[in-house]
């Protein structure tokens, strides 16, 4: 059965077409909230009120992009309202801290996703919108900028910071990251 | 080219954003050329933006479409109303709080709470007993005025007993203490929890009503529980 006609069941009420898309999206869908989220409890919730929004706004859906795409933009819009809420404090300009214990120090040669990851939720959450944005979800600044409301040129800079701290959370075993090449300003 | 003056190395942001444009600065491209210590930053920056953007899809907690699926559930559905299907209707069915003041003030049983007040009447005058004599013997003063004082407390808690003595009035009948504090524990419980449900979702119709429900009767009972004690206080004067 084609999506659109599941969408079209999904829309009269029918709960196995809504369970048919949420099977289909439903990995994309946390995958993106969980790594803007940083925490899994979070994730969860925010998750799941997406889907529950998206099954209620049916009906607004008009197939201009596919259903993936716009429960897609959905959920992010979700996710990032719920954090811009959560913390102005430590949202873009905000918190310097890390958040939790840092991950071990990792090889030279590699980078293991369980580290990255670590690194990632760990990042304070201006920082890692930007990072999850523009690194892993491949979304352009401008794009980010209007998500955030923000300057592009705000989106940029925080996208460095946030590679710098990666970069020090990273760092292999031994090195000392205050070494003189690529010192922040 | 940005260079840091002291170190002829590059600064870490213009790494960074020779990630993204590496045409953009001739000069910063051509520094990492003959740079080694910059190009092994610059490469372990690359490094990090690619297992980035390699990082893997993640599975959803087991069950979330099941916990999905109960939160449609409560949306009014459409045969009922005529409305859109999955779409919660303004004001719609509020769940009844669990006991409105007209069912709680139905009797109680006596053993119950007999025996709960009985115990907090055995500790409570226990308590006064010990305090009366220390202090009776410290002033070298009247055992007699502090055994007046104490059975003055017990005659007021058993006054409180006398409240819990059940009488079916609406709204001004005799209040049981003992379940009416177990109650306004359980109504606060329930007020967390739906202030915590509405952070998530403030538009939430049914969490609206459920909470202003919760809060009313709270203060109805808090409310008469002072004015009964009020009124043992009183009397007991």
């Amino acid at each position: 059965m084609e999506e659109r006609e599941i969408v079209e069941r999904a829309r009269s009420g029918d709960r196995l077409a809504m369970g048919r898309l949420y099977e289909a999206h439903a990995r994309r869908i946390y995958t993106v909230v969980r790594r803007l989220a940083g925490d899994d409890h979070l994730a969860e919730d925010l998750s799941q009120e997406a889907w529950v929004r998206a099954f209620e706004k049916l009906r607004s859906f008009r197939g201009e992009s596919s259903f993936g795409t716009w429960m897609y933009r959905l959920a992010t819009n979700v996710a990032l309202n719920r954090l811009r809420r959560m913390g102005r404090r430590a949202d873009l300009e905000g918190a310097a801290e890390m958040v939790g214990s840092p991950p071990p120090p990792t090889d030279e040669a590699v980078i293991t996703r369980r580290a990255l990851a670590g690194a990632l939720d760990r990042l304070p959450p201006g920082y890692r919108k930007v990072l999850v944005l523009h690194d892993v979800e491949g979304w352009t600044h401008e794009e980010i900028a209007r998500a955030l409301g923000v300057a592009p040129g705000t989106s940029k800079s925080q996208l460095h910071k946030a590679r710098a701290r990666m970069r020090e959370v990273l760092a292999p075993r031994g090195e000392m990251t205050s070494g003189e090449a690529g010192r922040d300003v | 080219m940005s260079e840091k003056p002291d170190t002829g190395h590059l600064e870490r942001w213009r790494l960074s954003e020779l990630l993204d444009e590496p045409g953009g600065d001739p000069r910063a491209a051509a520094h990492l050329e003959s740079c080694p210590e910059c190009r092994r930053e610059f490469e372990r920056l690359s490094r990090i933006r690619m297992a980035l953007s390699a990082l893997g899809e993640l599975d959803p907690p087991a069950g979330q479409w099941e916990r999905i699926e109960a939160r449609l559930r409560t949306r009014v559905p459409r045969e009922a109303t005529g409305a859109r299907s999955g779409v919660a209707t303004e004001g719609g069915p509020r769940p009844t709080p669990r006991g409105t003041p007209e069912e709680w003030r139905l009797p109680a049983p006596w053993t119950r709470w007999t025996a709960q007040l009985a115990a907090a009447i055995v500790l409570f005058a226990g308590g006064v007993a010990a305090g009366l004599y220390v202090t009776a013997e410290r002033d070298g003063g009247s055992v007699a005025a502090g055994e007046e004082e104490y059975e003055d407390h017990l005659e007021a808690l058993g006054e409180l007993a006398e409240l819990g003595a059940p009488r079916v009035e609406a709204g001004e009948g005799p209040l049981d203490p003992v379940a009416a504090a177990e109650r306004l524990a359980r109504l606060e419980a329930l007020i967390r929890a739906s202030s915590e449900a509405l952070e998530r979702s403030p538009g939430d119709p049914v969490a609206n009503g459920l909470l202003f429900q919760l809060v009313e009767e709270r203060d109805f009972l808090a409310d008469r529980l002072n004015r009964s004690l009020r009124l043992v206080a009183l009397e007991y004067r």
